[in-house]
């Protein structure tokens, strides 16, 4: 009986300690629930504050870096707090922190981060995001994107907040301001030197055309993100800025594995526009099937198969154009008799005539 | 007799105390499984730029189907929902299977449907089409009228007549927010060639055109909406996370499921023989893969894609619970040959075993647990003071476990308001009292029935609305 007893109470005290457990954790985790929520909502008001006020001044250095890195957010916003972020966490450690990653949340951070430096220094960004490129397929995608969303004078979309509006805003406002990494150059102007953070504007030369065009052929040999080489010359080549460069860092990925990466090169390259046409021509002549049919749908996209087609038929013996003329034929007879009916009535025979073997063509 | 009503009371008292343990730890691993998962989750959709991805021209398209059988109360919304999704290009075709109410007559009117002919593969063998219907308000609808076959034959219909490499199938009674393929196909786009099906979150409302309306995921505030609510979290967020990063995903939902065309083609399309497709798809598409030794992936997704309508009555809920069980254990037992078969790697090790404690078995154990405690209660051998405590244990093992839910579909999302969480959390210790008495006897009614080889769907009775129509809205696009 006193066994039993005794049993009964080391049973009753073991199922107070497990009832006394499982009632504490669901305590916890319930304030925890609550409470985190609180403070979410706390921080997502604030946020909202410094939104509307296109200011992150009150936000926490972490909140700031996530809100400048946050693509859901408005240019304008992301923009203003890009700069903020810039200037709390310093250039150098935010283009360090682009360099690269180690574990899976890193990644992420790195994203962020890759898109802060794009808004704010473009010539410190261009190398990382380069570099990036051949990194794995997220980061890879994402600096495709993001570079396909770079701009210079030179190709600006329209609707895009100018840089130097918001730095003046910014300093209008009393941000701390950025010192940046050079100065601006002379062609920038009075209104350019109010630019916080202006290196974007920076003076390295122009990469030089028949480099920027000789690399694409370079990375068909590769065919792949990690094949994809830096072009030779200045570490900072990309930081010429101009849209065909910024293509031909693009354009290799056209030839990668990931399908996903392939389908934010053709995003990239598509929203770089017309100039995007030149480095993605060459494409239209790989070996690789993947880069074949992007080329063609990049230029389809930018509304270039009929610049294309109208070269084959104006010159149909020449093999390269003739093979880019049969790969958009190949891969979109739809895009091929869009562009038919689009040309010129002088021009259709001829267009119509590259469906044909060459023998009866000729 | 009385030492042996004894030994054997305190036997089953054992081996149903082990049961819970073994349970509570596995639950316990899955929680852990999932909270990783969510948190990475949740990393990568904020570095996502949804803006662009819901422009972009290389996503791949979609072909969203639904089964209709009399479905007037929702249909109308529920079509409005799809086309209205925020995708860039998608169609949808909705197969009214012999609908006896006024479905078909709904959506003519509503959509301007007329008869079209368009190139049909015949795919899969379904029942007569009767007439095909292309709507002139919106060309990316196409209604096909067909006798009626069950869901898993309209289904299949409309895997005929899609033409995009992804089929995603809504029920009519579940209507999508606008960003729910963009999310639910994020992942897809990663890996095309790998994914071969996506199921997402669904909330849960009496009325979901009305939780619609003002994308309201709170859900209704009646006790056992809300009992149903914390059921979806927990078989969400705690369990379809945790077996999808572990390569078991064991069910995709039939409300909110993507499948890639290819597959399902392969595969013969929706079985017509069980009671439910969803759940046998899954299986038989991780048994054909894995046989093969083909690398694929099935995910489950922490995003709240829309709203489904749950039973607002006890006996509506007791019959598809029932339902559920039923189509459990028909598919458990069709496909028992992968249980424990290294052949068959997480599934067969993990997965399956997994669902054979957590819902096989488990209304044996819960039958058992009860009738030993009233057996103990009358003959006097309760100890109250031990089976409060073990019943405080449960609650509240419960309650923590749907914290946990709460907590990744808050981390993942944001989406309840503070004072909705706060009441899941608060409500769901009193689960084990107001609500599992009636999953536990819908439970043991699916198995008698199982046994029993019923094969009836006992659809529940929709829930009451008022049916004062509002003027309808145009369709999108």
């Amino acid at each position: 009986m006193r066994g039993a007893a005794a049993a009964m109470t080391t049973s009753h005290f073991l199922l107070t300690l497990f009832f006394g457990a499982a009632l504490l954790a669901w305590l916890g985790v319930s304030g925890y629930v609550v409470g985190g929520r609180a403070a979410h909502d706390l921080r997502r008001r604030r946020l909202a504050r410094a939104s509307e006020r296109a200011s992150g001044r009150g936000l926490s250095r972490r909140a700031l870096r996530r809100a400048a890195g946050d693509p859901s957010l408005s240019p304008q916003v992301s923009l203003a707090f890009a700069f903020e972020a810039a200037a709390t966490i310093g250039i150098g450690r935010l283009s360090a922190r682009a360099g690269s990653h180690r574990t899976e949340t890193g990644k992420w951070r790195r994203i962020e981060v890759l898109r802060i430096l794009a808004l704010v220094d473009e010539s410190r960004a261009l190398p990382q995001l380069e570099r990036a490129l051949r990194a794995d397929e997220d980061v890879a995608s994402a600096a495709a994107a993001i570079l396909g969303g770079l701009r210079s004078e030179g190709c600006a979309r329209p609707g895009r907040p100018h840089r130097r509006l918001a730095g003046a805003g910014l300093k209008a406002r009393g941000s701390p301001r950025l010192v940046p990494a050079r100065r601006p150059a002379g062609r920038a102007g009075a209104r350019g030197r109010l630019l916080a953070g202006a290196p974007l504007l920076g003076r390295e030369p122009a990469l030089p055309l028949r480099r920027t065009r000789r690399r694409p052929a370079a990375a068909l040999r590769c065919g792949s993100r990690r094949g994809a080489q830096r072009p030779r010359g200045s570490r900072r080549a990309l930081g010429a800025r101009r849209c065909t460069d910024l293509g031909a860092a693009v354009a290799p990925l056209l030839a990668d594995d990931s399908w996903w990466v392939r389908a934010a090169a053709k995003d990239a390259l598509a929203s770089l526009g017309a100039e995007a046409a030149a480095v993605v021509a060459p494409y239209l002549n790989s070996s690789d099937g993947f880069a074949r049919n992007g080329a063609v749908e990049v230029l389809e996209r930018i509304g270039n198969v009929d610049i294309v087609l109208a070269e084959a038929a104006s010159a149909p013996y020449d093999p390269r154009k003739r093979n880019a003329a049969q790969t958009i034929i190949d891969s979109s007879e739809a895009a091929y008799h869009a562009a038919v009916e689009r040309a010129a009535p002088e021009l259709r025979d001829a267009l119509l005539a590259l469906a044909e073997p060459l023998g009866e063509a000729a | 007799m009385n030492a042996v009503l004894e030994t054997g009371l305190t036997w089953v008292v054992y081996v149903c105390l082990g049961y819970l343990l073994l349970v509570a730890c596995l639950y316990t691993i899955l929680v852990v499984v999932s909270a990783l998962d969510n948190a990475l989750r949740v990393r990568q959709t904020r570095a996502e730029d949804f803006r662009t991805l819901a422009l972009s021209r290389f996503t791949v398209p979609v072909s969203v189907v639904v089964a209709a059988y009399n479905e007037e109360a929702l249909i109308r919304e529920s079509v409005r929902s799809l086309l209205a999704l925020d995708y860039p290009e998608h169609e949808v075709i909705v197969v009214n299977d012999g609908s006896t109410d006024d479905t078909l007559e709904l959506l003519r009117a509503e959509f301007d449907l007329v008869p079209h002919h368009p190139y049909v593969r015949r795919v899969l063998a379904t029942e007569h089409v009767r007439e095909i219907y292309r709507s002139r308000r919106d060309a990316r609808l196409v209604v096909v009228d067909k006798e009626n076959g069950g869901k898993a034959d309209a289904l299949n219909c409309s895997i005929n007549f899609a033409r995009y490499p992804y089929v995603c199938g809504v029920d009519g009674d579940t209507l999508l927010f606008p960003d729910a393929l963009l999310r639910a196909m994020r992942p897809v786009l990663h890996d095309p060639t790998a994914i071969i099906g996506v199921t997402s979150h669904l909330a849960i409302s009496s009325a979901p055109e009305e939780a619609m309306t003002k994308r309201d995921v709170r859900g209704d505030y009646s006790p056992l909406l809300a009992f149903q609510q914390i059921d979806y979290l927990r078989a969400f967020m705690t369990n379809r996370l945790a077996w999808s990063r572990l390569n078991f995903m064991l069910c995709a939902v039939g409300a909110f499921q993507i499948w890639r065309r290819d597959v399902l083609e392969e595969l013969g399309g929706f079985a017509r023989n069980f009671t439910c497709e969803d759940i046998e798809l899954t299986f038989r598409a991780h048994e054909r893969f894995l046989r093969e030794g083909r690398e694929y992936k099935i995910l489950s997704l922490p995003h709240t894609v829309g709203v489904t309508e749950g039973p607002d009555r006890m006996r509506s809920l007791i019959a598809q619970r029932e339902r559920w069980q039923r189509v459990i254990l028909e598919t458990f037992w069709a496909y028992r040959g992968m249980l424990g078969r290294p052949r068959y790697r997480s599934v067969g090790l993990a997965g399956m075993p997994f669902y054979l404690l957590s819902e096989v078995v488990a209304p044996v154990f819960e039958v058992l647990s009860v009738l030993a405690l009233v057996v103990a209660a009358a003959t006097g051998r309760l100890d109250w003071a031990a089976a409060l405590l073990v019943g405080g244990v449960v609650a509240f093992g419960t309650g923590l476990l749907t914290a946990a839910a709460v907590l990744i579909s808050d981390l993942a999302e944001r989406a309840l308001p503070k004072r909705r969480l706060a009441a899941l959390v608060l409500l769901a210790p009193l689960e084990l009292v107001l609500y599992r008495p009636a999953l536990v006897w819908a439970r043991l009614l699916g198995t008698v029935r199982f046994l029993r080889g019923d094969r009836q769907w006992h659809k529940f009775e929709r829930n009451s609305r008022a049916r004062a129509a509002a003027p309808p809205e145009p369709a999108a696009g």
